[in-house]
């Protein structure tokens, strides 16, 4: 297991150096970034030239992205424009994008797994049919058309939570964000859920289980459950990681002042180092977590090995 | 995905299996795979419900001006006027008009054509990249295995959204050509992951050792014997992801990134309505759900495909 993790921990690196090669190229390719800086207003050639100096912006690509690796592995993620520390920034704004992913996440755990429990136990039945046909609506809706109708049904018209920003705090200035960004997700968790545990239920351990006279509950939980789970495992893990990257659009629309949001207006200002660093914190987020879902596994199906 | 399975499959579902190994273009009686999948599909009341909805995007891509008048789209042709800007839906207008008084409907119908073709393209591309990657990792395995993989898993890290903003704020290409770009760059890797377990599989089945025994190049072995293994999963995978891709691009297009004035599509039109949502909910109800009918349309018959084409499915 050992072995293993330091295999996985060692096959991150190139996708590090992947990740912000890429990023750092295209934000190189946006053009000068100082030319947009201040636009209309007086220019003052000194200080582009001292900015142009102090982000490396007169050296070939490959020089400016080699200085850029180098200030990370010394601690050093550069800076706005305007002198504001990258990580500085990132402690700002990842407090609310947090919140907001892992209430999601939590919604899509308990309502997914659960309605996905539900549904699978009368299959056929009313709510096996009503959660399919749902799940089907929120799989083929937009993420940023279900944010509106959902922003102007409950945040206008019933002004049951604040339409939009943080004002109110957590829970009720997240709920409406949290449900969005988790409504596809939660889609996908219900069906696969359902799905595996109709496809264990034909097993012969379940037989076994049924014919020894244990109660129903302790089936679910012990037996059908825990073979289902795995495959569901596996998307949770992949989807936290994509939870953050879904943010931009949900938090545009329900205007939160997170990761998303500020990576939008960083791209148009052309801060590659706050591009950069947000989108290679959030890579490497999500590459952890594939990792432990992998770890994960091992507990959840003692037949998995890993050498 | 499985519960809406024909009640026809007692007579297959024996020797489907077999079958399987055998190569699809062995039109031999009784049954071949493809056979077996068109029966299965015809009595799919799913298939049939997905491929009728999906006939009439088809007009509406191909043929647009059966259904409406281009005329009424634009305010260069003199078709909008100002002075009908943000109509109820009425008998003139069915679907209501627009903030520049331009006709719903009639922008609905025309705008089909620039969503769907931009999935369409980037389905198929994606699927050949992801083929050709998938299948030289797991066929050659070791440093190629190792090196192709690495560069799945940068792409498959990237955020898309994240990525697709900054490359689209970087090249202008015209019309659909920029966001269809990206979305084939960012798009192939599931696909390449897919193909890669499929060949990985078969090439440890006894057949591909046959034909190796036999004397067969790697090309043919590749060609003839790992490759149909994965059509059945990869056209799957491609319905499923072409209503993702429509929906992508409606996303961009929202963000201002996608398709950009004078043209216009079903993402542009949900982006333009944005600020005049509350008043005039019309403008964006109406290409939302044709946008959602469309991908939603795709996904019934990505299901009942991948149900047809698998026989472990078949219950």
């Amino acid at each position: 297991m050992g072995r293993y993790v330091i295999r996985r921990l060692l096959q991150m690196i190139p996708v590090f150096f992947g990740v912000t090669f890429v990023m750092y190229f295209l934000m190189f390719a946006l053009g000068d970034p100082i030319k947009s800086i201040g636009a209309g207003k007086q220019k003052n050639p000194a200080y582009e030239a001292f900015l142009r100096q102090e982000f490396n912006l007169n050296d070939p690509f490959i020089v400016q992205y080699l200085k850029y690796i180098k200030g990370i592995f010394t601690g050093d993620f550069g800076s706005t424009f305007a002198g504001k520390p990258v990580l500085e920034l990132f402690a700002e704004r990842w407090p609310v994008t947090l919140t907001l992913g892992l209430t999601a996440f939590v919604i899509e755990i308990v309502l997914g797994i659960g309605m996905g429990i539900i549904a699978a136990r009368k299959k056929g039945g009313w709510f096996d049919r009503g959660s399919l046909g749902g799940t089907l609506v929120v799989i083929s809706i937009p993420v940023f058309v279900l944010g509106f109708v959902v922003q102007y049904v409950f945040g206008v018209k019933l002004g049951l939570f604040p339409p939009a920003g943080i004002a109110d705090g957590w829970p009720t200035s997240y709920i409406l964000p949290a449900f969005v960004l988790a409504g596809l997700s939660l889609a996908y968790v219900l069906r696969l859920t359902r799905y595996k545990l109709i496809e264990t239920s034909g097993a012969d351990f379940m037989r076994t289980a049924k014919a020894k006279g244990l109660p129903d509950r302790l089936i679910t939980r012990r037996y059908s459950l825990r073979n289902s789970l795995i495959p569901v495992v596996t998307y949770l893990g992949m989807d936290l990681g994509a939870l953050f990257g879904g943010a931009v659009v949900t938090e545009g629309i329900f205007n939160l002042p997170g990761i998303g949001q500020q990576l939008y207006a960083s791209i148009r200002l052309q801060e590659t180092a706050v591009v950069v660093g947000f989108v290679t914190i959030i890579v490497i987020v999500f590459l952890l977590m594939s990792l432990l879902v992998d770890v994960l596994y091992a507990y959840l199906d003692p037949r998995i090995r890993y050498e | 995905m499985s519960d809406n399975t024909p009640q026809a499959y007692d007579l297959l579902v024996q020797d489907a299996d077999s079958e399987r190994l055998e190569s699809p273009e062995s039109g031999a009686k009784p049954r071949t795979l493809k056979g077996d999948a068109w029966y299965d599909l015809r009595h799919n009341g799913i298939f049939w419900i997905s491929a009728f909805l999906l006939v009439f995007v088809a007009a509406m891509v191909l043929f647009p001006g059966l259904m409406a008048n281009a005329d009424r789209t634009s305010s260069l042709s003199g078709g909008c006027d100002l002075s009908n800007s943000l109509l109820p839906p009425s008998s003139e207008h069915w679907f209501g008009t627009d903030q520049l008084g331009c006709d719903v409907y009639s922008l609905a119908i025309y705008g089909a054509r620039p969503s769907v073709s931009v999935g369409v393209i980037a389905a198929v591309v994606t699927t050949i990249i992801g083929a050709v990657i998938g299948l030289v990792a797991g066929f050659y395995g070791g440093a190629v295995d190792s090196l192709l993989s690495r560069i799945v898993d940068v792409f498959f890290g990237l955020p898309l959204i994240v990525v697709g903003i900054a490359a689209l704020s970087t090249i202008s290409l015209p019309g659909i050509w920029g966001v269809t770009l990206i979305l084939c760059v960012l798009g192939w890797v599931s696909a390449a992951r897919m193909v890669r377990g499929q060949t990985l599989e078969a090439k440890a089945q006894d057949y591909t050792t046959a034909a190796r025994a036999l004397g067969a190049s790697n090309t043919r072995i590749m060609a003839r014997h790992i490759l149909p293994n994965a059509v059945g999963p990869s056209i799957v995978l491609a319905v499923i992801a072409l209503g993702g891709f429509i929906a992508a691009e409606a996303t961009f297009s929202f963000l201002g990134l996608g398709i950009r004035p004078p043209q216009f599509s079903w993402g542009t039109m949900i982006s333009e309505s944005q600020p005049v949502f509350f008043q005039a909910p019309w403008t964006l109800l109406f290409p939302a759900a044709f946008l959602s009918v469309t991908v939603l349309a795709f996904i019934l018959l990505g299901d009942a495909v991948s149900e047809a084409l698998d026989p472990k499915l078949r219950r």
